[in-house]
C-alpha cells in the first residue's frame, strides 16, 4: 500500500467510438438529377395517393375493421390474402434480381429511407446552408443566428414528419375522416398513436440515424452481398487509373507527372452520405447512390480528363474481361419472377369476386317429412365480392332424385355483402346413398361468368 | 475478392460501436422482433377475424373493436419475438464473458 497510485488519467477514458455526423455536400449531376426525380415521384405518389378517388370511395384504402383492402377498382378480401402474399413474393425475388443485376440501385434510389433522408437533407440545406456552413454553426456557439436557424430546421422537420404520419393513417381511415377527426380533435387513440408513431419514425430515421440505418438496422444491406457476383454492376474507383493519387495543376497530365488521374480532393469522400471514401474499395456501407460519381465527374471535366474514375462497373470489367449480363443467376431469379408475375395477373384476372360456403345443418341430421321423404337443411353463405350488387340463382346437383325448397331459389346479395341464404334439400328416404355428397351451385343471373360451387353432404336413414 | 475486407470483421461491427454492448444487444433484439411482429400480425389477422375471437370470448355485446385486437396482437407477437430473439441472444454469448 505504500506504493503510489498511478495518477488518474487526465481525460476520461472513451469506450466508444463517439458518433460523428456525416454532413453530406450537395452536389449536381447525372445520377443525382435521377435520384431527386425519383423523390419527388415516390413522394408524390405517397402523399397524393389517399386523395385519389375511385367512384364514391378513397382510391387505395386499408379498411381494417371491414376487413376489406380497396385499390382502386379491385376488393381484396381475407379470403384474398394469396394475392398479398404473392406480390410480397413478387417483390422480394425482384429485389433480388435487381441486385444480382444491378447492385444496390434499391439502397440508393427507391429505399423510403434514402427517400425521406433526401428530403429531411434538403429541408436542413435550406434553413442551415450548405456542408461548410452546417459544420460551421454546429461548431459555433449558441448565438440568435444559431437558434433560429435551428428551430427553422426543426419546425420544417416536425411538420413535414407530422404530415408524413398523417398521410400514413390515411391509407387505413380515410383521408377526409381524418382530417375532420384533426380539425375537430377527436382522433381515436389508435389513430392519434399511429400518426405519432409513424411521425417519430420518420424524423428520428430521417433526421438523426441516417446512414445509421443502413448500418446497423437494415437486413438487406447485410445479405445483398449474397446476391452478388463478379458481373454485378458496382459502383467502384478505378485504382489503377487513379493511383498514385495527388494533386497537380489544372491542365497538366497526370503522366507527366507521374502520378494517376485521382487529384486527391476528397470531393468524393465529402458527398457521401454514408461517409465513406470508395477509393478504399467495395464497403458494406455503399448505398450505390452515385453522388462520389457526380462528384468526380465533375472533377474530371474541370481537370480535362475523361469522365468515369468512379464509375459504375462490373469486377470482370474492371480486371480487363468483359462483363457477363446473362448468366444462371439472372436467368433463374428471372423465369421465377416471370412464373410468379405471370401467375399473379393470371388468377387477379381470372377471379370470380364471389365466394360460396355450404354450412350442413346438424341437429337434426335429417328428418322425414310427412311425404316419406328426407329433408336436409342446409345454411349457403354467399359472399358477393363484387362491387354491385347481384342476384343469384341457386342449383343443386341429381335434379332429378334432389329437389329444393324453395323450389327455385333466388337471393340478392348487396355489393361486399355476405348472405346467409337457408335451404331445403328432400330426396326419396332409401333412393341414394348415405351421406351422398351433392354439389350446390349459385350463378348470377345477369353475368354467367359470376358462378361458384360448394360440396356438402345429405344424410338420410340407412336400410 | 467481391467480399471487403469490412466484412470480415462484422461480428464486432455489425452493431452499431459507438453503443455500449448491452444497449446494442438490446436494440438488435427489440428491432428484429418488432419486424418479426410486423409479419406475423400481418399473417395472423388476415386469416383471424377478430370478431370471431369477439364472439369467442363472448367480451359481452357491442362491436367488436378490430384495432384494439390488431394492436394487442402485435405487442403480445413482440414480446414473444422479443422473448426468443433474447434468449438466442443470451445463449450465443460466451459463458465466460
Amino acid at each position: 500500500m505504500s506504493e503510489k497510485r498511478a495518477p488518474a488519467a487526465a481525460a476520461p477514458v472513451e469506450y466508444y467510438e463517439a458518433h460523428k455526423k456525416v454532413y453530406p455536400r450537395e452536389i449536381k449531376g447525372r445520377f443525382t438529377t435521377l435520384r431527386i426525380a425519383t423523390v419527388w415521384l415516390l413522394l408524390g405518389v405517397y402523399y397524393i395517393g389517399p386523395w385519389l378517388r375511385w367512384d364514391d370511395r378513397q382510391a387505395i384504402l386499408f379498411d381494417l375493421p371491414a376487413r376489406r383492402f380497396y385499390i382502386f377498382s379491385l376488393t381484396l378480401w381475407p379470403q384474398d390474402f394469396i394475392y398479398l402474399t404473392l406480390l410480397l413474393v413478387i417483390s422480394a425475388l425482384g429485389l433480388f434480381f435487381v441486385t444480382a443485376l444491378a447492385g444496390r440501385l434499391w439502397c440508393g434510389y427507391a429505399c423510403p429511407q434514402t427517400v425521406w433522408t433526401e428530403a429531411f437533407l434538403w429541408m436542413e440545406r435550406i434553413t442551415e446552408g450548405t456542408r461548410a456552413q452546417q459544420m460551421k454553426l454546429a461548431r459555433s456557439p449558441w448565438s440568435f443566428q444559431k437558434l433560429w436557424r435551428r428551430s427553422a430546421k426543426q419546425l420544417l422537420w416536425i411538420s413535414f414528419a407530422l404530415w408524413t404520419g398523417y398521410t400514413f393513417v390515411s391509407y387505413f381511415t380515410p383521408a377526409t375522416e381524418l382530417a375532420s377527426k384533426v380539425l375537430s380533435f377527436s382522433l381515436g387513440p389508435w389513430e392519434t398513436f399511429w400518426i405519432l408513431f409513424y411521425s417519430f419514425a420518420t424524423y428520428g430515421n430521417a433526421g438523426f440515424l441516417r446512414e445509421q440505418v443502413c448500418k446497423y438496422m437494415c437486413p438487406y444491406a447485410r445479405f445483398q452481398s449474397a446476391m452478388f457476383d463478379k458481373d454485378t454492376l458496382i459502383i467502384t474507383y478505378d485504382e489503377a487509373r487513379g493511383e498514385p493519387r495527388g494533386s497537380r495543376p489544372r491542365g497538366v497530365a497526370a503522366a507527366t507527372v507521374d502520378r494517376g488521374d485521382c487529384i486527391d480532393c476528397t470531393l468524393c469522400v465529402q458527398v457521401c452520405p454514408t461517409g465513406i471514401d470508395i477509393r478504399k474499395g467495395l464497403q458494406y456501407e455503399c448505398i450505390a447512390c452515385a453522388a462520389c460519381i457526380d462528384a468526380c465527374d465533375t472533377v474530371m471535366d474541370k481537370m480535362g480528363d475523361p469522365r468515369g474514375l468512379i464509375r459504375y462497373t462490373t469486377q470482370h470489367a474492371l480486371d480487363g474481361g468483359k462483363t457477363h449480363i446473362l448468366r444462371p443467376r439472372i436467368a433463374i431469379y428471372g423465369v421465377l419472377l416471370l412464373l410468379i408475375i405471370a401467375a399473379f395477373f393470371g388468377s387477379l384476372l381470372t377471379r370470380t369476386p364471389l365466394d360460396l360456403d355450404v354450412l350442413h345443418d346438424r341437429s337434426p341430421l335429417y328428418r322425414i317429412i310427412e311425404s316419406g321423404e328426407a329433408e336436409n337443411v342446409y345454411t349457403l353463405k354467399i359472399l358477393n365480392k363484387d362491387d354491385r350488387p347481384h342476384t343469384f340463382s341457386v342449383s343443386v346437383s341429381d335434379s332429378k332424385l334432389l329437389q329444393l325448397d324453395p323450389v327455385a331459389p333466388r337471393f340478392t346479395v348487396g355489393a361486399g355483402e355476405l348472405f346467409p341464404a337457408v335451404l331445403r334439400v328432400r330426396r326419396d328416404a332409401y333412393a341414394g346413398p348415405s351421406p351422398q355428397t351433392i354439389t350446390f351451385t349459385i350463378t348470377a343471373e345477369q353475368d354467367a361468368k359470376m358462378t361458384a360451387t360448394a360440396d356438402s353432404r345429405f344424410f338420410g336413414p340407412i336400410r | 475478392m467481391m467480399r471487403p475486407k469490412k466484412m470480415k470483421n462484422l461480428d464486432e461491427q455489425g452493431t452499431n460501436p459507438e453503443l455500449p454492448v448491452p444497449l446494442r444487444r438490446s436494440l438488435t433484439v427489440l428491432w428484429c422482433s418488432f419486424l418479426a411482429a410486423g409479419a406475423a400480425t400481418m399473417v395472423t389477422f388476415a386469416l383471424l377475424d377478430p370478431a370471431r375471437l369477439w364472439a369467442c370470448f363472448s367480451f359481452g355485446g357491442g362491436t367488436p373493436n378490430h384495432l384494439l385486437f390488431y394492436s394487442a396482437g402485435f405487442f403480445v407477437f413482440w414480446a414473444m419475438g422479443t422473448t426468443a430473439a433474447a434468449l438466442t441472444a443470451f445463449m450465443l454469448s460466451s459463458p465466460r464473458t
